[in-house]
């Protein structure tokens, strides 16, 4: 959304309900079989994946170039994004599964979380699903986690003190991509991610918060998770 | 010029090694032993923090005068771009979409497999595994270390190794169901996908042979003649010095931690 919001390309918005589980629902399953968010349909064409989608959508459409113009720019936007995708963001969310994911879902009725659970497409999301419902998680996957999710913000922190933005002087993907996992940081990660301990992290995303694009993506959140970045506005 | 260090030409080096001759560019070769950590160790790889942080533990490194760019599937997309005629990338953007479907695929559930089984059955009992755990400390990633401990130690899971072997078995099924009404996996001619497709394949026919039964792959069995015969594999494969490329295995990217 962001960065179709970014190149200024209207689009048809249909909310899915992660927690009730209408990413796995027949109708939703028809168009991606499976059953993982985002999608996105353009003409006859079926996208998924957000990284993916979101080169898609530079690639495709007019507006703001969000990919840089120099190979090497371009090969450190790719690797940022992959670091975010593959190792930050399953740690980072591992956390936030235990803590919120889990505890909002566990309450319902144990049969009907069963057969919700037994609806998901992929094993692989099954087994992510039912450690987050029934939180398996050992105390050792947890400390794991929390130590990749402190060395991720590290990193952010060591590439933003070097260059404007991830990929360089432009704002990329890149940023995009982090922004989503990073507006997260400081809030979980209180006493690691702050003004005195990454300054320039905290400066990168209250850069990318004050854009007009992020400002209106924003604004289409429907629970409370967007009003917890109002921190961003406040110096 | 590019100077490549690489290892034997097989997975993630023979990867980068294709797409040099497919793209013609010049390149100087560094052969080294990457099945030793004390190598990761060494020049040029602990100058590179890209290299040590990056998801994919392991990867060749391309260096190009100051630039030091890791990631084979990254590696690939930067010698494209930055070559005269660049052909291995689609023109448009959908099929550029397609070969990041398939890299993140590639990354995630067959490069991981193959390099885990690739460890057990092979490198566990080809090497002196206690010379190397020294070097192991030495590495600067938890990461690695923790990769390259489980080789010495030869921890790998039975559940763990019949899901690698799942996911050799979905991989190739996924490319016979892709190649139904196409030729390649990426656009109307070879792409990136074709060749980070192969390279995986291609080592995990020697860990898990069942995976591949010809009588039910028609349209993988037309694709991979085709990819055999490549003078860019030839000329890749020529780069060995044990002679047994296919027999080369190193720690390389984790498997998922969760889901």
């Amino acid at each position: 959304m962001l960065a179709l919001a970014e190149k200024g390309v209207g689009f048809d918005s249909h909310y899915l309900d992660l927690l009730n589980f209408d990413q796995h629902a027949p109708e939703y399953l028809a168009i991606n079989r499976n059953g993982t968010i985002p999608a996105m349909v353009h003409g006859e064409r079926v996208l998924v994946e957000s990284t993916a989608i979101m080169e898609y959508v530079d690639a495709e459409f007019q507006g703001p170039e969000l990919t840089p113009a120099e190979p090497g720019e371009r090969w450190k936007m790719r690797w940022w994004m992959k670091y975010i995708d593959q190792y930050f963001a399953p740690s980072v969310s591992m956390i936030g599964w235990s803590v919120f994911v889990g505890p909002s879902v566990r309450a319902r009725d144990p049969e009907d979380l069963n057969a919700a659970i037994e609806r998901i497409p992929l094993p692989e999301r099954r087994i992510a699903w039912r450690k987050a419902i029934y939180n398996t998680f050992s105390e050792q996957e947890l400390a794991e986690s929390r130590r990749r999710s402190i060395a991720g913000t590290l990193a952010l922190e060591r590439a933003l003190s070097q260059s404007l933005w991830l990929a360089g002087a432009e704002y990329s993907l890149a940023d995009i991509n982090g922004f989503n996992l990073g507006y997260a940081l400081p809030l979980s990660l209180p006493d690691i991610a702050n003004d005195d301990n990454t300054p320039h992290l905290m400066q990168w995303l209250r850069r990318i918060y004050a854009r007009p694009a992020t400002q209106a993506t924003w604004a289409m959140g429907r629970t409370s998770i967007a009003n917890r970045i109002d921190y961003l506005s406040k110096e | 010029m590019y100077h490549l260090y690489h290892g034997e030409p097989n997975t993630l080096s023979l990867k980068v090694l294709m797409v040099l001759h497919e793209t013609e560019s010049a390149f100087e070769s560094h052969w080294l032993d990457f099945s030793n950590p004390e190598t990761w160790c060494a020049e040029p790889f602990s100058r590179s923090k890209h290299w040590n942080l990056g998801v994919e533990i392991g990867s060749p490194l391309l260096v190009d005068g100051a630039l030091m760019v890791s990631d084979s599937t990254f590696i690939g997309y930067y010698i494209d771009e930055r070559s005269q005629s660049p052909r291995l990338l689609p023109q448009d953007a959908y099929g550029r979409w397609q070969v990041s479907q398939w890299a993140r695929f590639s990354a995630e559930v067959l490069t991981t497999a193959v390099h885990t089984l690739g460890c057990a059955k092979v490198a566990a009992s080809t090497r002196q595994l206690e010379t190397l755990r020294d070097a192991c400390l030495a590495l600067p990633q938890q990461e690695q270390r923790q990769q390259w401990r489980a080789l010495i130690e030869n921890e790998y899971p039975e559940d763990l190794l019949k899901d690698c072997e799942r996911r050799i078995c979905l991989a190739v099924e996924r490319v016979d169901t892709a190649l139904t009404n196409a030729t390649w996996l990426a656009g109307a001619t070879l792409s990136l996908a074709d060749i980070d497709m192969f390279t995986g394949l291609r080592a995990a026919r020697y860990l898990s042979g069942s995976a591949f039964d010809e009588s039910r792959t028609p349209h993988l069995n037309d694709w991979w003649q085709r990819m055999q015969a490549r003078p860019s594999l030839s000329a890749a494969l020529a780069y060995s010095k044990t002679k047994k490329p296919e027999l080369a295995f190193a720690p390389g990217p984790e498997n998922s931690r969760w889901g």
